[in-house]
């Protein structure tokens, strides 16, 4: 659990942004030393400006330099860390300092030992108006409960970014509502936090300008419902959501990004599916991984079946980059591989991740791939198509014959090996051989391009760039 | 105001020690300080500009020639041929010459940048003091600094007792 905590906190910029960095001291300047002072003489606004500069520890240290200083790192903007300070002087400069701290992390503390701390911190720092906190409770055991958030950190105005990790979200209706409440919060980060439908609400209502909202490792809430003017990026990570992921009303919304889940905590194969619903999403340009196995899509108050004929009120036509995880050699999720596509007429970017089989299917789908009738998307938009996770199944390369020959408008086919077909040189030259075939390339001829890829060195759900994910200034974060 | 060649706004800089200096409107818009009085129309003829002497000044102007986004019709080295990152690093390599210059100077930049409030100069400034202030014992940054202690001992003791912490 440390390693994935360590991961997680790896994609955040410290809180406060980047310290000054220090170089080798140059001493040897000292050379143009002329006895005068210079820098005492330097107004106070501008020594503070210096001083907040500096990592905490150094800030402080200037208190000792002369009585001109003495108190000017109390009001510097600095950032607080809890792993550059022993404990007990972390309470020491909550209490000292007079704000406001650009950022604040608290990521080492155990706050089931330090009752006091819980209760004196967030209050402190809600205070001192903090813009950038980053509060974990670095806990023991990952599987108990988790302490509740100190409603103090909901009374922080001046937040722009938090990011909170284990921690049960505390009960709502006591605190104060409304646009005033995080007047300038932009990006929310939820780490394992138990939360409710309700507490998730009260946190989209109470954020006017909020453009980012990310659970991550999250079970709850059980719904995600998304009615917010301002939010451009959402993303689900790890996260497992029992009912439904519903973009209510986001006007702004951008990307929905749901990365290896949300699964339903009940399990694959029992006929519950999480419903991922779009209902008013005018802006909506990137959306995926949509797993027909898991998730069961919903546009406006229509249901997408394997069956739906494709109308104005069951399209989304804003998207343009689209990712779906389907098992190809599985008729079911074909047809509704091929349903979803209709509701999105206009993708023109297409990642498909080839999810395993679960048992020997033998079905090639070469008849269905043959009679299907043409896919809008595929025939007039798509330009490129990435093939993830290929292993070489007959299947998967109906899948590839049947954009071959119905992409009109395609420039590139990207096939993205498995780590074990990559790593067997043999097998990934076969199938390197197949992929160029005729048989398959239904497009020799067509100016596309072809490429066979290995895949992110990086195993498992790391492989997935949450960062990427979260920019919005990359165009594709699925590439 | 003054307008020379190709209709660029032309704007007069005037140091207290009497100097005047013509240059582009954007440039001099680097300082937020001078775009403000810009933008409020409080600039119809020259701008004086207390407290820095010439010297100071056509450097601060070296700067912001330097910095102007080179964009639109500035006439600075036209930037569509370079990639961005090239260019950060030509900055990058342009700035640690130009603060090669002794003490006096670089406390006279840090508040002629402090003014004026151009900010990627007051960074470029600060940051050997920072760079100082870091990793370094009080006796060395005081030094530096042409800092005097000016505590008794008992209250240099005290001040320490306070943030011991931060000795740590």
């Amino acid at each position: 659990m440390a390693a994935i905590v360590e991961q997680v906190m790896g994609w955040f910029p410290e809180a406060g942004g980047a310290q000054a960095i220090a170089k080798p001291p140059s001493l040897s300047a000292a050379a143009g030393y002329d006895g005068e002072d210079r820098v005492s003489a330097l107004p106070d606004d501008l020594l503070r400006n210096i001083v907040s500069r500096l990592v905490l520890k150094d800030a402080a240290r200037t208190a000792s330099l002369a009585s001109r200083w003495r108190h000017l790192w109390k009001s510097a903007p600095l950032v607080l860390r809890d792993v550059d300070l022993p404990r007990p002087a972390v309470g020491r400069v909550l209490a000292d300092h007079s704000g406001p701290f650009r950022g604040a992390t608290f990521a080492r503390c155990r706050f089931a030992y330090h009752g006091r701390a819980l209760a004196d911190w967030p209050r402190l720092l809600a205070s001192k108006g903090v813009e950038d906190l980053v509060l974990v409770d670095n806990v023991c055991d990952p599987t108990a409960d988790t302490l509740p958030l100190p409603a103090d950190v909901l009374r922080c105005a001046s937040l722009q970014r938090l990011f909170l990790g284990f921690w049960t979200f505390p009960d709502t209706a006591g605190l104060p509502r409304g646009a005033g409440v995080f007047p300038y919060l932009r990006e929310l980060y939820m780490f394992l936090i138990t939360i409710t439908d309700r507490g998730l609400d009260y946190m989209l209502a109470c954020s006017p300008v909020l453009e980012t909202l990310a659970l991550i490792f999250n079970k709850t809430p059980e719904r995600v419902l998304l009615r917010s003017k301002s939010l451009r990026c959402v993303l689900l990570w790890l996260s497992m959501v029992e009912g439904e992921v519903a973009v209510v009303d986001a006007p702004l919304l951008e990307r929905l990004v749901l990365f290896e889940a949300p699964t339903g905590g009940s399990g694959e194969g029992d006929g519950v599916l999480v419903k991922v619903k779009i209902a008013c999403a005018p802006k909506l340009r990137v959306l995926g991984y949509l797993e027909p196995r898991i998730h069961q899509l919903h546009i406006g108050d229509k249901v997408i079946k394997p069956n739906t004929r494709a109308s104005p009120s069951t399209m989304v036509p804003g998207v343009k980059i689209l990712g779906l995880k389907v098992n190809f050699g599985a008729l079911e999720e074909v047809k509704m591989l091929v349903s979803c596509l209709r509701c999105f007429p206009n993708v023109e970017i297409l990642h498909i991740e080839s999810a395993p089989a679960d048992g020997p299917t033998g079905r090639h789908l070469a008849k269905f791939w043959r009679e299907v009738r043409p896919v809008n998307c595929i025939k007039s938009h798509v330009k490129k198509v990435y093939v993830h996770e290929f292993r070489g199944d007959q299947s998967e390369f109906e899948f590839i014959k049947f954009i071959g020959s119905n992409a009109q408008q395609l420039q590139a086919a990207l096939v993205v090996l498995t780590k074990e077909k990559f790593d067997s040189a043999d097998q990934a030259n076969e199938l390197t051989r197949k992929l160029g075939d005729h048989t398959y390339h239904p497009w020799a001829g067509k100016d596309v391009v072809l490429l066979v890829l290995g895949p992110n060195p990086k195993d498992g759900v790391w492989r997935r760039s949450f960062r990427k994910a979260s920019d919005l200034t990359v165009d594709d974060p699925f590439h | 105001m003054a307008t020379r060649e190709a209709g660029k706004k032309m704007i007069m800089l005037k140091s207290p020690d009497g100097m005047e200096f013509e240059v582009e409107e954007a440039v001099a818009m680097e300082s937020q300080t001078i775009r403000k009085m810009i933008e409020d129309d409080c600039a119809d003829t020259a701008i004086l500009i207390p407290n820095i002497n010439s010297k100071i000044l056509s450097r601060v102007i070296e700067y912001c020639n330097k910095h102007v986004p080179t964009t639109g019709a500035t006439g600075a080295a036209a930037s569509d041929t370079v990639a961005p990152a090239a260019l950060a690093e030509d900055l990058k390599i342009w700035d640690a010459e130009f603060i090669k210059v002794n003490r006096a100077t670089r406390f006279d930049l840090i508040q002629a940048a402090s003014y004026l409030n151009i900010k990627g100069l007051l960074d470029l400034t600060s940051q050997t003091t920072i760079d100082t202030i870091s990793d370094n014992s009080l006796e060395e940054i005081r030094s530096f600094l042409s800092t005097k202690n000016d505590y008794l001992p008992e209250e240099e003791q005290t001040i320490r007792r306070e943030n011991q912490w931060a000795f740590q």
